[in-house]
């Protein structure tokens, strides 16, 4: 029995550019600054709000589960819809200015996946010991990909998005009670005027992760149809895109997947399924 | 004092390099000397004025990195080696260059002595230099002497037009760099008095500017950020308190004063930052001293010396200039001595050039790691440099 969590929403990731380096606490070259009175750049990913450093009119940091599906078969109304998507224990970009890995290419290190719902925690690390270069950890490619992140976020064009946040920003310029908002809020409409930096927007990092380390299935209250198998590795498949340089925020869309243990009550409780997908093919060779 | 012959030429490209690579490092020095912080005493409007300052000085001094290594090709066209040596800091006007070279934080003083370096020809000069030198008759070539930057320019690019174009360029264009460092810096082929000229009046272009239009040029830029400086309120101090030519010993070639490093901690991480530098001194030699190297290992070194410049050695710069001079912490803080301690040299033998720099890089690595249970940010770094050397590693072939 195989349990398949869609999951989607922005993430935030506050990290200096090239060719600053990338521990660059405020951002000097790149177009990634800590504007005045927010706290230094820390490289962080993070999927929830918790940490995160929210700037006005950009929209808000939260990843969630959209959609259950077991063996194939959507469940509509299930308890994990809406439930949080998170990565633990800090993962970073581990690009390092390329001595990790080029542009677009880089792994997100540790990963550490966990859905959260009240008591509910499942939560599972892609190994125990990460180790460098991290193959398993990069993007197994970049693509365009607006179609895609267009239908995600309900923006095509991020210009259009930053030409009105600007007329925003302006506003709230000219009100602006102190020099702190004031310095900050002229730095961001001057970035928002330049539409170069929004030429990230429709690219989309493809990650595949095998997820094998350590972990846990906290399931009090029997959401599930089963624990979780640790026996097995799960996959965690979904893109990165939708880039948004003024926010440092991008979008996640994907699906965890993994099979359940001793899974005899479930089958006994489901109905047999005349389209649930075959087997997933064997997985292609990743990028060395 | 003209350059006419391929000798003149190769001593003129020489002293080139030689400004080209001590000026780049006054321009880093300042820049790493800047404040970043709130607390450091920076108001919210002057920490973002602070940050795009140290931006455009940064960028100028990338210009320069394209700048020396478009003399390099320039020298490699014309068989001549490439030069990365120059003289320890400080040096006072005279004695090597026209100018004195000084690694000084920023501030007006530094300023003022950047528009100096990038004076465009016919806007006001400085003082001449000193005692004026007779022409050399003969087999040895004529003393070299200019005011700036531009003119010395101005008589390598003599030389180009007035030496046979036929005799001249003897070199091999394979060993010349043309790769694309990153989307705002690339470097352009030298093969004949027209590529030649181009180069030169490219170089000259970015320093300068037009006659009938100095913006943009590093000119324009320092002048501008000397009057940005100049409007902030009085007794503004946009740099941390790092001191004048910090240095962890005395050199021959500058027996003058600078300022010794004599905390202990502070003069390690300082030895380091030199070892590091040096170390990216050896890859530039390797780089544009073609001894053979595949494509892939060309490729590798120039990314690794990407790497080693953005993210370990700036970050080492900047640490500097929050530690103390001083042995009871009392005073200044350090910065990147940018220290030669003797001779930068590469091996002979292509074979041998990879496992003294990967033993150079594991050092560096080892003793960043060491430093970085007192100081967090090397921890880091010295992460880097083991990766750095793996990736090295992964390309250097059986020498290894």
């Amino acid at each position: 029995m195989t349990v398949s969590l869609g999951f989607a929403g922005w993430f935030q990731c506050r990290l200096a550019t090239d060719p600053d380096p990338a521990d660059e606490p405020r951002g000097v070259s790149g177009y990634v600054h800590a504007l005045a009175g927010e706290p230094d750049l820390d490289r962080i990913l993070r999927l929830q709000p918790a940490g995160t450093v929210p700037r006005p009119f950009c929209p808000p940091i939260g990843v969630t589960v959209r959609t259950v599906r077991v063996d194939g078969r959507t469940r509509a109304g299930h308890p994990l819809l809406g439930a949080k998507v998170d990565l633990l224990d800090a993962p970073v970009f581990e690009g390092r200015n390329g001595i990790v890995a080029d542009d677009g290419f880089e792994p997100i290190v540790p990963f550490h996946l966990r859905i959260s719902a009240g008591g509910f925690r499942l939560r599972r690390r892609h190994r125990d010991r990460e180790e460098f270069p991290f193959g398993d950890l990069q993007p197994t490619g970049v693509q365009p990909g607006l179609t895609d992140i267009a239908d995600a976020t309900g923006i095509t064009d991020l210009a259009d998005v930053w030409r009105v946040r600007k007329g925003q920003v302006d506003k709230a310029l000219r009100t602006a009670p102190d020099e702190t908002s004031r310095a900050a809020l002229a730095e961001r409409s001057a970035l928002l005027g330049n539409p170069r930096l929004a030429a990230f927007f429709p690219a989309r990092m493809l990650y595949s992760i095998e997820l094998s380390g350590s972990g846990e299935c906290h399931d009090p209250g029997g959401v599930l149809p089963g624990p979780a198998a640790f026996d097995v590795p799960w996959t965690a498949d979904f893109w990165l895109g939708g880039w948004d340089a003024d926010a440092l925020s991008g979008f996640v869309k994907g699906i965890l997947q993994f099979g359940l243990a001793g899974g005899a009550r479930s089958h006994a409780d489901a109905e047999p399924d005349p389209f649930a997908p075959s087997p997933p093919p064997p997985r292609s060779p990743r990028r060395p | 004092m003209t350059v006419d012959t391929r000798e003149e030429l190769i001593d003129a490209l020489v002293e080139a390099s030689e400004v080209e690579h001590g000026v780049l490092l006054q321009y880093l020095f300042a820049a790493y000397s800047l404040k970043k912080r709130a607390d450091e005493g920076l108001g919210p409007a002057q920490q973002e004025r602070v940050r795009r300052w140290a931006g455009a000085l940064l960028a100028v001094a990338r210009q320069e990195m394209a700048h020396l290594g478009c003399v390099c090709n320039l020298m490699s066209a014309i068989g001549g080696a490439p030069r990365l040596g120059r003289p320890n800091f400080p040096q006072p006007a005279h004695r090597y260059y026209p100018f004195d070279f000084r690694l000084r934080p920023y501030g007006d003083e530094a300023l003022y002595q950047f528009v100096c370096f990038e004076l465009p020809e016919g806007e006001p000069a400085p003082a001449p230099p000193g005692p004026a030198f007779a022409a050399a008759a003969g087999v040895v070539p004529d003393p070299l002497t200019y005011v700036f930057l531009g003119e010395l320019y101005a008589k390598i690019r003599h030389g180009f037009e007035v030496i046979d174009e036929r005799r001249l360029f003897i070199g091999p264009r394979f060993a010349q760099d043309t790769d694309d460092w990153s989307n705002r810096l690339s470097l352009r082929l030298v093969t004949d008095r027209r590529t030649a000229l181009a180069a030169i009046d490219a170089i000259v272009l970015e320093g300068e500017g037009a006659p009938g239009s100095r913006t943009p040029s590093h000119y324009t830029t320092f002048l501008a950020l000397r009057s940005a400086l100049g409007a902030e309120p009085e007794g503004f101090a946009p740099a941390r308190p790092v001191v004048w030519d910090p240095r962890t010993r005395s050199h021959p070639d500058a027996p003058d004063a600078g300022t010794l490093i004599a905390h202990p901690r502070t003069v390690r991480v300082a030895e380091l930052a030199n070892s590091v530098y040096v170390s990216v001194l050896m890859m530039l030699l390797q780089y544009y001293s073609f001894g053979g190297e595949s494509p892939a290992q060309r490729d590798a070194l120039r990314l690794a010396l990407r790497n080693l410049m953005s993210a370990v050695f700036r970050p080492l710069a900047e640490v500097l200039t929050e530690l103390p001079v001083a042995r009871d912490g009392a005073g200044g803080t350090a910065g990147a001595p940018f220290e030669i301690y003797t001779e930068v040299q590469i091996a002979t033998q292509p074979a041998n050039r990879w496992p003294i720099l990967l033993e150079r890089l594991d050092a560096a690595a080892a003793a960043a790691s060491e430093l970085g249970a007192e100081l967090p940010r090397l921890a880091f770094l010295g992460q880097n440099l083991r990766w750095l050397g793996r990736n090295l590693r992964g390309v250097a072939g059986g020498t290894v």
